[in-house]
């Protein structure tokens, strides 16, 4: 699977919530969302490794808090937003130990698995170069396809702000495919 | 690549057409079989959680007292205030007032009764209080008739059958 969209299941959100059928039902929440999980936390923290120790304790946090979950939010926004929080702690703590996350670029070169395709990957690299906030939304909107609302719930910001954000990274986009 | 292809509208409108507008674009994919080796892992890694995954602890029911009591206080309390209002008013001497001695038929009737008169209220009078009282227009009990009565409890003999 590798479309973002995963259709919520009110079954699934009601059987969170019952002692009984809490474990059963979180096992399949790890197997909706591990993947699009995965893609928006490895395009924070740009490798495999630190992607699937992200993805770890996003899962830990949120089986650590299910019975707080109450159905109110989207389970997938609940889960976004426990994954871009442990995605910039992770790259936090990476930054205090001065330890970058490998440079995107190399990273894909280096890699036996990439695809190799070239507009994609220098389009990868003119993303890497934007800001962090605006990286984020960047790719939420157009790698994730997210609408701006649900994207200003999961980073608590306004949605005119995540179309500021989101123009200045095209524009920033457009100046490093200028550049070449 | 043409000038035209690199403008930025271009360019991101050329890779959603390509079909790069997706979340692992310009990536590197992960092992063969990763998510499904991950959620088998990662359920396995689930600790045990009684807070989510116990039921509540069935309540036991609460007693006649438990239930009442907050009422029965209630209650006790505006019985306290009452009692209380009740004495301010008494004693302020705009409520209810205690029935005067005079209108007690039983004391009354008891204070004109010479033999209590007698027993229980001159013993425990001195004779200057007597005499007071009598010099107060009850002339019918004399010293010696006091006296007299003062000696037969006591098992003397009177003064006059002395004399």
């Amino acid at each position: 699977m590798t479309d973002r969209k995963v259709s919520e299941d009110p079954e699934l959100t009601a059987r969170l919530r019952s002692p009984d059928t809490v474990r059963a039902a979180f096992t399949e929440v790890i197997r909706k969302y591990s993947e699009p999980l995965y893609w928006l936390i490895r395009k924070m923290v740009r490798s495999h490794d630190d992607a699937d120790d992200v993805l770890q304790n996003t899962f830990l946090k949120a089986w650590d808090n299910i019975e707080n979950f109450r159905g109110e939010a989207k389970l997938s926004t609940w889960l976004y937003k426990i994954a871009i929080n442990e995605s910039l702690s992770m790259i936090d703590r990476e930054r205090r130990r001065d330890t970058v996350a490998l440079d995107a670029a190399a990273d894909a070169t280096a890699d036996s698995h990439f695809d190799g395709d070239d507009l994609a990957r220098r389009l990868r690299e003119a993303v890497d170069s934007l800001p962090e906030k605006q990286r984020l939304v960047f790719n939420m909107k157009y790698f994730d396809d997210m609408k701006y609302d649900e994207i200003s719930e999961i980073l608590g910001t306004s949605v005119g702000a995540l179309k500021a954000s989101y123009h200045l990274a095209t524009k920033k986009i457009e100046q490093y495919f200028d550049g070449d | 690549m043409s000038n035209n292809e690199h403008k930025p509208n271009g360019i991101l409108e050329q890779a959603r057409h390509r079909g790069l507008a997706k979340p692992q674009a310009g990536m590197s994919m992960p092992p063969q079989g990763y998510f499904d080796d991950f959620a088998a892992r990662m359920a396995a890694a689930l600790p045990y959680r009684p807070e989510a995954e116990e039921k509540a602890a069935k309540k036991t029911p609460r007693t006649l007292w438990q239930r009442t009591r907050p009422y029965v206080y209630l209650a006790a309390m505006f019985a306290g205030i009452w009692l209380m209002l009740q004495m301010f008013a008494m004693m302020g001497g705009t409520g209810h007032q205690l029935e005067p001695i005079e209108d007690n038929t039983v004391i009354a009737e008891a204070v004109n009764n010479d033999d209590f008169f007698f027993d229980y209220y001159l013993d425990d009078i001195s004779n200057y209080d007597a005499y007071s009282y009598y010099g107060d227009g009850n002339e019918q009990y004399t010293d010696a008739s006091i006296d007299d009565a003062a000696d037969a409890d006591a098992g003397t003999i009177p003064d006059q059958e002395i004399n």
